[in-house]
């Protein structure tokens, strides 16, 4: 392979973290706060302890294959038919996340301001961006997220700004929730940390050794969990627990009551830097989606992402109302714990059970 | 070709959000008043230019009523008036006379939280009398109405004299079970607009209220103090045994609070409010604040009264179940076995509260 396909290890930490920040970061405090309540901060460190378990195991099943990523690899572990299989899963899982962030980027953006714009329009913004961006090489996708990390900063910068009557009993007492919905509230957390499993494609394209790829990653989750947690403890002291249950947006609507000497409406300003980070989950996944592609069409990924832009598509007219959009996240997030610990788990014993039985035999 | 094609298609369709602004009026201010049983009216009062170049027309007030039975329906029947969709985007203050403040102020506010135009920055407040006769004035020294509002409320928010709010503070109160709003009330004397006091609120409803002489102190019991509190109070002080009454005027440099909530069991709650003041005098005519002994003699006298004080606006609070400390809110997050045996609405005006000023005068000024 060219080096100039190759990506270097900051690269990595803002490809993940662009992935992983996304359309997840408007909503998560209303979430989690519905399940945890005042622990919904604890929820947020055990989801990163969990990702960061299954960061693990995505790195040992990439280290027995050091230059090859997932959609070539399976073939190797489980068969040509079967690897061919779980390939054609991960793709059509790929776009059906685009599909779902797709689905919430509208409707959020339509509740908040394009009252009128048709959804097809959005759809077709969306369609565009993959086209767009997504037929890029990893590269050109790396150095685009690294650059618009900058607004992750402005993002921060303005919440911290909009920093208003805040109280800090709201976190009191400390436990109010108990365990199980502060386990099931991680749960709802790991669906907004959904992204680093693009480790599994990318591996082999990063230029280091693999352990400093498992640093890398490290670090990149422990910025993400900071982020997110940093959010939700803004919102948490920010609104009345009664308040957070009822406000679906509460990072927006806590910069609704803020104006700048010359900005009236700040949330309107933050929407349209959220909307970068949106796009750059969006490419991301339709990278994966159409590389997979790529290996059953032996054909380049750029050419099969207009396939994928099109599925994009048609899927997100499917859920009609809100308890549609519901049902649809729901569903990813169960069934995203397949795809990012499940699979890669299954694989890996498999991968060393092959090796083992390949030794003994000899 | 099929790329390009696209592209033009994303550039020009973003055309069915827009609003022109020559087809907008903003809303500066508004307020609402019980027009009878059922209906209530609303006021507003519209930004305008007058004057053929932008900007060097005067500005002027339209100000248009409508009735209806909610907000929206009133803001409907404005909007049948105006000629141009009048829009909340700038709304400054938000007006709500006393007896509808006494019936619910939350059904007033509702649609402002859910539309997502609204700027929730604005502030909400009482009026004695009917709104309409506050925004019919139009004009104040040569200030819009909406905004002489505006800066009055804000002004006095920086001097501390009344809490820090916007509309979407108080619906983190509102929702709150442990807290309650407390609200500015303005009055009309003479055609002139001045504050008159708190508006003190149970939930969703104004209970009673704090004369403007006493909301200081109510300020400072708060702790929310941020700068430039000023305090005229009467003190006696002895001078070579010689006993007389002055008045000082005090400005706090620097605030303490503390709030203690001792409970034992859910029928005993105790809560100990204890307030320390630092204060530079700015202005005490009979002078010698060098003097040891006055100084002394001052901060004793002065602790007495404040503390006298704080113990109406307490028992005020008490009686219109206004949880304004937000005491109920410390009793969950620090003793939630007792809050979760409690009725807080029956409990709270029945508990004990202590509130406890001290004053240290520090410094006169720039002179002794």
């Amino acid at each position: 392979m060219e080096s100039n396909y190759h990506i270097t290890r900051a690269q990595l930490f803002f490809v993940i973290v662009q992935t992983q920040i996304g359309i997840g970061i408007l909503s998560l405090p209303h979430d989690l706060h519905k399940v945890a309540k005042g622990d919904s901060w604890i929820s947020i460190i055990i989801a990163g302890l969990g990702v960061q378990l299954s960061i693990f195991i995505l790195y040992f099943i990439c280290k027995r294959f050091p230059d090859l990523n997932f959609y070539e690899f399976t073939p190797k572990i489980v068969g040509k038919w079967i690897g061919g299989f779980i390939n054609s899963i991960y793709v059509i899982y790929f776009i059906f996340i685009i599909g779902l962030i797709t689905v919430l980027w509208t409707s959020i953006l339509k509740e908040w301001v394009y009252y009128q714009t048709p959804k097809w329009m959005f759809y077709l913004i969306v369609a565009f961006i993959l086209l767009y961006f997504a037929s890029q090489t990893l590269r050109v996708i790396a150095r685009f997220d690294m650059f618009v990390s900058v607004f992750l900063v402005v993002l921060i910068a303005l919440i911290v700004y909009s920093f208003g009557d805040i109280d800090f009993r709201y976190l009191f007492p400390i436990g109010q929730s108990g365990v199980k919905d502060i386990i099931s509230g991680a749960n709802q957390a790991l669906v907004a940390m959904l992204g680093f499993d693009v480790l599994l494609f990318v591996f082999p394209l990063v230029k280091a050794e693999s352990r400093q790829i498992l640093k890398t990653m490290t670090y990149a989750n422990i910025f993400v969990t900071s982020y997110y947690l940093f959010v939700i403890l803004v919102a948490l002291v920010t609104f009345a627990p009664e308040e957070l249950n009822k406000i679906p947006e509460p990072v927006l609507y806590m910069l609704k009551a803020l104006a700048l000497t010359v900005i009236e409406r700040v949330d309107l300003l933050f929407l349209s830097i959220w909307i970068v980070s949106v796009a750059t989950s969006i490419t991301s996944y339709g990278y994966l989606a159409s590389k997979g592609l790529s290996y059953f069409f032996r054909k380049p990924h750029n050419r099969m992402i207009s396939f994928v832009a099109v599925s994009v598509f048609i899927i997100a007219f499917i859920p009609q109302n809100p308890s549609h959009i519901d049902l649809y996240s729901q569903i990813m997030s169960y069934i995203s714990y397949l795809y990012v610990m499940i699979i890669p788990f299954t694989l890996l014993i498999i991968a060393i059970i092959k090796k083992k039985l390949g030794e003994s035999s000899k | 070709m099929v790329l390009f094609i696209l592209v033009i298609v994303v550039l020009l369709c973003g055309c069915w959000d827009q609003r022109r602004l020559k087809h907008t009026k903003f809303m500066v201010t508004i307020g609402f008043d019980q027009y009878d049983e059922e209906q209530i009216e609303a006021t507003t009062a519209i930004r305008l230019f007058q004057g053929i170049v932008a900007g060097e027309g005067e500005a002027i007030n339209e100000i248009v009523s409508g009735r209806g039975f909610t907000v929206r329906d009133t803001l409907v029947s404005l909007n049948r008036k105006i000629a141009d969709d009048p829009l909340p985007m700038k709304l400054k203050t938000i007006l709500v006379s006393e007896d509808l403040a006494k019936k619910n102020i939350f059904e007033l506010l509702d649609t402002f939280y859910r539309t997502p135009e609204t700027s929730l920055e604005a502030r909400v407040m009482v009026t004695k009398g009917k709104t309409s006769d506050y925004i019919n004035l139009r004009k104040i020294e040569g200030t819009l109405v909406g905004e002489h509002l505006a800066d009055l409320v804000i002004s006095a928010e920086n001097d501390s004299m009344i809490p820090q709010q916007s509309a979407q503070a108080l619906q983190s109160y509102l929702y709150d079970e442990g807290k309650d709003i407390v609200l500015p009330i303005v009055k009309l004397e003479e055609g002139v607009i001045e504050l008159g006091g708190l508006a003190l609120f149970h939930k969703k409803k104004m209970t009673g209220e704090i004369p403007s002489e006493d909301s200081e102190i109510y300020m400072a019991l708060t702790g929310k103090v941020e700068r430039d509190l000023r305090f005229t109070e009467e003190v006696s002080i002895e001078e070579k045994k010689e006993k007389k009454k002055t008045h000082i005027t005090i400005r706090v440099k620097k605030l303490d609070r503390k709030l203690k909530v001792k409970t034992n069991s859910p029928d005993k709650i105790e809560v100990n409010i204890d307030v320390k003041l630092k204060a530079d005098a700015v202005e005490f005519p009979p002078d010698h604040l060098d003097s040891k002994e006055i100084v002394e003699s001052i901060n004793k006298s002065l602790s007495k009264t404040f503390t006298e004080r704080a113990k109406t606006v307490v028992q005020t609070l008490q009686e219109a179940n206004c949880d304004g400390f937000g005491i109920g809110r410390e009793l969950m997050a620090y003793h939630p076995k007792t809050w979760e045996k409690i009725d807080w609405k029956k409990t709270y005006p029945e508990i004990k509260i202590k509130p406890k000023i001290e004053i240290e005068v520090t410094g006169g000024g720039l002179t002794y």
